[in-house]
């Protein structure tokens, strides 16, 4: 048997924002096994460098011509592949650089593990996006699922930290399961595991009830949803995530939130909006009442809840429902409107939990919204730059999230789907509630009187200083100052959530041209 | 008869044999290690179908590797040496009658002449379990490759080994 | 079947030899026995609890490590049998594989977990 052998240079060049991340995690590894422990803080340089790198494969990949496809229909660079990367990438820049100061303030001794599994669980998300192929698709899920069960027990002995690991594990284990029974059947009914392949199959035989595979088919996309919806925390599929969400470390819930939605949303477009496209009327209905459970529940729920950052996931649950509309949809102009939000949902989001972070002391203390009164006195830019957040996730004018809700609002009425715009609107408007609530709290609330004794437990680093209970008062009450890096970023989550709020256009096109518009 | 169905018998009934013993003996222990027996007989009838590559995995990492994380997790969390760890408990009806129903589907999708049966028995004639078969497929087909996907698995072994050290390690 | 004969072949050779090894030692090995070696092996003052006790949890990650390379050395079986017919393509796919368990392998030789306290 003579090989012609199909894997070139090429084929590894359309990897290439993959393979930066890779080599960054690889280095970090490496580098943080050699150099003392002091030293350790610094590998968030290294994961930086990785991420720069990365973008500058995805502006190399835009610039190139050719078939996008690699590796035999296993990957590909199309431009959804691409803006997904680019979603990503923000997410774990933003992410990388919010982490000094913060993870050193939780005592975490192992940095070196902790960069090296951002970076390698943002390769797996870049790996899921760019998959045309079910396995590769699995293996993208397990490649970023796996350092997040690891990352969110990453505190070192605190039970919700440890709680957030386990949970994550045994629920997304289990959902992996289903995701892998689904594709099997797929596999079964349609003999693919390539997403064209599935495709021209689907395409070619009418998948009537009369068609024989009928039933395999529908038990796959059923049980590939579930996985799915899981990853994305669609309701009834989301009780895992405002536990998760909590206990992880922030600037992981922040990447989790982001790279993790990002990652499963392209891989139900390319699955459902693309490749099942011709069976279209056996799975509109579970996403149309997906998006609307998510959406209605999402943002009830988050509006009963008191600590900041179970409220954000929640709200990250809500966002899962608008998302959704995009793929219900099924239409291109859904697609584009999806990405969009995606990418302005990446700034605000991690903004928001950039500032929670930069508030946050030991274990989980002053996330309550009992913590943010007053908070406009004490941090003043902080609590402005949380309010921009807050009103573009709430969807306020002349901010991101305004600009992403219409769109796909406007897609939902254009496709035909006006109900879904309704009841989008109405759901939004319980979410100005919770996001008020907050600015309120920190706007038009006074700061409780703190005594001196309750702030010296609830910062045990400080009166172990020797500071005298003054000092701690002072510092317990206003956080721990803002470390550069951390600045920086709110500063770029700042600059995107408003800038794509005030100039859109060249995103929009952007997302247009990934979800094959003109 | 010939020598592989006795070969095969000999296999089946050990296997069948063992796999009752891990279910009803009274010391977890011995039943964790009769289930090394169990991996052991099921590596053997893999290589009388002719599926060697399946038969060293299941060796190397079932009877192997699995069998002692189990035996260690058995330790970490009790004393080995207790009598009653391993009690009989009440779902016997329910895996008797799950059994018997997986049981009567095998025997009914082997008894129908279709598709299944057929190509099972075309796989196991044209040697597709053997390790040249599997390395073909993984890495070095003609038109659709493997590669990607083995290198990639090879990362997830690498998370796992860095969250074993995170989690399982002691802070020093 | 007939290609396994040489393994069956093997097989039976080998426990042949643990056989005939325990046999040969018990027949020629010279025998003694005095009351002091009848004795059953004792130290101290007899045991108050049993010996044996839950493990602590460094043997946990000796296994999990052990499972890992074990599942990265199966998976090179197939490669290892092919590596002629692939040439350059294989040995390049097979340097990717080993340099990423390399890398592995050199973070948990630095971290300690091959040494034991």
């Amino acid at each position: 048997m003579a090989f012609t052998y199909a894997i070139s240079g090429g084929d590894w060049a359309r990897i290439a924002p993959e393979l930066a991340l890779l080599v960054a995690a690889l280095l970090v590894m490496l580098v943080d096994a050699l150099i003392p422990a002091r030293l350790r803080g610094a590998l968030v340089i290294i994961g930086v460098m990785g991420v720069l790198a990365a973008l500058a494969g995805v502006i190399m990949l835009y610039a190139s011509s050719g078939s996008p496809s690699a590796f035999g229909g296993m990957v590909t660079s199309d431009p959804l592949a691409l803006f997904a990367t680019l979603v990503i990438l923000a997410a774990t820049g933003l992410s990388l650089l919010l982490s000094p100061g913060y993870i050193e303030r939780q005592g975490t001794r192992q940095q070196g593990e902790f960069y090296a599994l951002v970076m390698l669980a943002a390769t797996g998300m870049v790996l899921m996006a760019a998959s045309t192929n079910l396995m590769m698709i699995f293996l993208g899920l397990e490649l970023l699922s796996l350092p997040l069960y690891v990352l969110c027990a990453f505190a070192p002995g605190q039970q919700r930290a440890q709680e957030s690991g386990m949970k994550y594990f045994l629920l997304s284990s289990f959902a992996s399961g289903f995701l892998l029974y689904g594709m099997a059947l797929i596999y079964g009914a349609t003999g693919a595991t390539n997403l064209g392949g599935i495709n021209h199959f689907v395409a070619t035989h009418a998948m009537s009830a009369t068609a024989g595979f009928g039933p395999i088919l529908l038990g796959g996309m059923a049980l590939l949803a579930v996985g799915l919806a899981f990853k994305v925390s669609a309701i009834p599929f989301h009780a895992w995530t405002p536990d998760v969400y909590q206990g992880a470390l922030t600037p992981v819930t922040a990447l989790m939130s982001v790279g993790t939605k990002m990652a499963a949303f392209v891989a139900l477009i390319r699955v459902f909006d693309v490749a099942l496209a011709p069976v279209r009327a056996d799975w509109q209905g579970i996403m149309w009442a997906l998006a609307i459970l998510t959406m209605v529940g999402g943002n009830i729920l988050a509006a009963t809840q008191t600590n900041v950052k179970r409220l954000l996931a929640y709200s990250s649950i809500a966002h899962a429902g608008y998302l959704l509309i995009g793929i219900a949809l099924g239409t291109q102009a859904g697609i584009a409107a999806l990405l969009y939000y995606m990418a302005a949902y990446a700034v605000m989001n991690v903004g928001a939990f950039g500032v929670v972070l930069a508030l946050e002391r030991v274990a989980g203390l002053g996330t309550n919204l009992d913590d943010y009164r007053g908070l406009a006195s004490r941090r003043p830019a902080l609590a402005a730059a949380l309010a921009v957040f807050l009103f573009a996730l709430a969807g306020i004018p002349g901010t991101a999230g305004f600009v992403a809700k219409y769109a796909i609002f406007a897609a939902a009425v254009t496709g035909g789907h006006a109900e879904l715009t309704i009841i989008g609107v109405v759901a939004s408007m319980i979410g100005f509630y919770y996001y008020l609530r907050v600015i309120w709290a920190m706007y038009f609330v006074p700061a409780p009187d703190m005594p001196a004794a309750e702030a010296a437990n609830a910062n045990p680093h400080l009166s172990l200083a020797g500071l005298n209970s003054a000092v701690v008062t002072k510092l317990a009450a206003s956080g721990t100052p803002l470390a550069f890096s951390a600045g920086l970023a709110l500063a770029l989550a700042l600059i995107g959530t408003l800038g794509l709020g005030i100039f859109p256009a060249p995103l929009i096109s952007l997302a247009r041209q990934a979800a094959g518009l003109p | 008869m010939d020598l592989a169905s006795i070969v095969f018998l000999v296999l089946a009934a050990i296997l069948v044999g063992s796999a009752l013993a891990v279910v009803t003996l009274r010391n977890i222990v011995h039943a964790a290690l009769f289930l090394v027996l169990v991996f052991g007989a099921a590596a053997g009838i893999y290589i009388l179908l002719n599926a060697e590559f399946i038969a060293i995995v299941q060796i190397l990492v079932y009877a192997g590797a699995v069998t002692i994380l189990i035996l260690f997790a058995i330790m970490l969390t009790q004393n080995p040496n207790s009598r009653g760890s391993n009690p009989m408990n009440r779902q016997a009806l329910i895996a008797a009658f799950i059994a018997a129903a997986l049981c009567a589907g095998i025997i009914f999708a082997l008894s129908q002449n279709n598709a299944i049966s057929a190509a099972a028995s075309q796989a196991v004639t044209q040697n597709a379990g053997t390790a040249v078969a599997i390395g073909n497929l993984l890495y070095s087909p003609t038109s659709y490759s493997y590669v990607l996907p083995f290198e990639i698995a090879t990362l997830v072994l690498l998370v796992a080994i860095v969250g074993a050290i995170v989690i399982g390690r002691e802070e020093d | 079947m007939a290609p396994f004969v040489p393994i069956l072949i093997m097989m039976g050779l080998a426990f042949a030899f643990v056989v005939l090894v325990t046999i040969v030692t018990f027949i020629l090995g010279p025998k003694k026995p005095t009351p002091q070696k009848n004795a059953p092996y004792e130290c101290g003052i007899s045991e108050i609890t049993p010996p044996q006790r839950r493990f602590p949890i460094k043997y946990l990650v000796t296994g999990m490590l052990f499972i890992i390379f074990d599942i990265e050395a199966a998976s090179l079986v197939p490669m290892a049998v092919l590596m002629k017919r692939l040439g350059v393509t294989g040995l390049i796919e097979l340097v990717t594989f080993i340099a990423i368990l390399l890398v592995a392998f050199l973070y948990v030789w630095r971290k300690g977990a091959f040494t034991w306290e």
